[in-house]
């Protein structure tokens, strides 16, 4: 019969509705993530000038 | 010294965007519960209907991100100001996420109601060659180090990607697709139209808030970029 | 540093132009293999073309017309368009949301005995959402029609 039926459904529902968030969540923390390296980047170059200068 | 990264009067400053970006995380939350919690089954498709408020919203909000593209890649072109490459790429990364999303969900949603998880109807194919364009721009990113000659290939394809979304969009009405055409208010049970539209609302506060981070983070990248160059220069 | 000219400006948007007109022009040229599927007309219209090629065909299930044995998981109905009629024989439960009336794609052959033989069945579902009536459970008409039939 295959995976038919009413009592599967919330299964694909769950599954899509978790998708969802761990989308949304990732993507959350990769711009968090890239925004603290860039701040890092940019303030370890700028206080590097100074001293090379 | 770090003190210049606070003078800097260029730079984006974070301001009241966190506070927004829980607003937008409370909003979401708020909505997919009611999604889930407060919609009735569907008459032929019972529960699964519900897979309409995240497939929906990510699908609209990716279309949404990619006029955002649309208009700074012509925006670059016309100034060259590299600010304007920035939001196109911004925004490009967060519409190849929601795109990614909208295939996927369209695939959990497609197994149980068509019978299968993909075919190669006009709706599909072109959602996925979308995506594909999507993704080479951000591979095309990595692959060029001059950013002048970055931004000017990113923004033909930008808006040669950006280009497929009408033709996404009207794939529906031009071609007999398996995917059904656009519902409309008058198609759809008002207790889901709502649902729809607070989800859609939770997408789009979230994509707001995703180019803007993304774009400052970006400022930053290329700003530490600049000071690296400053310095080699003033050791020579 | 000053590497880019509005001549170049140009040039790129204007092969930005060009290969997207490259791809209209390709989705265009594509038009016959964009239509997804055949209705039972278009189908009975190619006469001796359309009997046992792969192809696929599109309609309605038309109403009272399903056959189903939950035994051999045998199920016969008719696809409709309104202006002709295929008798369709497939294997297997079908999706959860076939009913009658509802939009049906089969991918197959169309046999010389006048019945299309499928082996894949897909719901073709309208853009319409409704909850169910007062008294009417959701998927109660496939539970009657597959599930209830026969037990």
């Amino acid at each position: 019969m295959g995976a038919i039926g009413s009592e599967n459904n919330w299964s694909y529902v769950t599954a899509a509705f978790i998708i969802s968030w761990c989308v949304i969540l990732g993507y959350t923390v990769h711009v968090h993530r890239v925004l603290a390296r860039a701040r890092k980047a940019y303030e370890d170059a700028s206080a590097s000038r100074p001293k090379g200068a | 010294m770090t003190q210049s990264v606070d003078t800097n009067p260029d730079l984006p400053k974070p301001g009241y965007w966190p506070w927004y970006g829980i607003f937008c995380f409370l909003f979401l939350i708020g909505s997919q519960a009611s999604g889930l919690l407060l919609s009735v089954p569907d008459r032929d498709m019972g529960h699964l209907q519900k897979i309409m408020y995240v497939h929906v919203p990510a699908a609209w909000i990716m279309s949404l991100t990619f006029v955002v593209v649309l208009y700074y890649s012509f925006r670059y072109l016309w100034k060259q100001q590299e600010n304007d490459d920035l939001v196109a790429a911004s925004a490009a990364e967060v519409g190849a996420a929601f795109c990614g999303l909208t295939l996927v969900l369209g695939m959990i949603w497609g197994k149980p109601t068509w019978g299968v998880w993909w075919t190669w109807d006009a709706r599909l194919t072109s959602t996925l060659v979308l995506f594909l364009i999507m993704v080479s721009y951000l591979a095309l990113r990595a692959f060029i180090d001059d950013p002048h000659r970055r931004a000017q290939w990113s923004a033909a394809v930008g808006i040669l990607g950006a280009i497929n979304v009408p033709i996404v969009y009207m794939s529906v009405k031009w071609w007999r697709t398996l995917h059904q055409v656009q519902s409309m208010p008058s198609t759809v049970d008002p207790m889901y139209v709502i649902n729809l539209r607070l989800n859609a609302f939770a997408f789009l506060f979230l994509m707001i808030y995703f180019i803007r981070r993304r774009y400052e983070a970006a400022r930053f990248e290329r700003a530490a970029e600049l000071a690296v160059q400053a310095a080699a220069l003033g050791r020579r | 540093m000053a590497g880019i000219s509005r001549k170049q400006v140009w040039m790129i948007v204007a092969g930005a132009v060009l290969v997207s007109a490259f791809g209209w022009l390709l989705i265009g040229g594509l038009d016959k293999n964009v239509v997804f599927f055949l209705t039972p007309k278009e189908l009975l219209a190619k006469g001796n073309s359309g009997y046992e090629v792969p192809v696929r065909l599109g309609g309605q299930v038309k109403p009272k017309s399903v056959q189903w044995d939950d035994k051999a998981l045998d199920l016969r109905f008719v696809l409709t368009d309104g202006a002709g009629d295929v008798s369709v024989h497939a294997k297997g439960a079908p999706p959860q949301m076939f009913r009658d009336g509802m939009g049906v794609v089969v991918e197959g052959k169309y046999g010389r005995d006048g019945v299309f033989q499928s082996s894949s069945l897909m719901i073709k579902h309208s853009n319409e959402y409704r909850p169910p009536k007062a008294g009417e459970k959701p998927q109660e008409m496939y539970k009657t029609l597959i599930k209830g039939s026969g037990a």
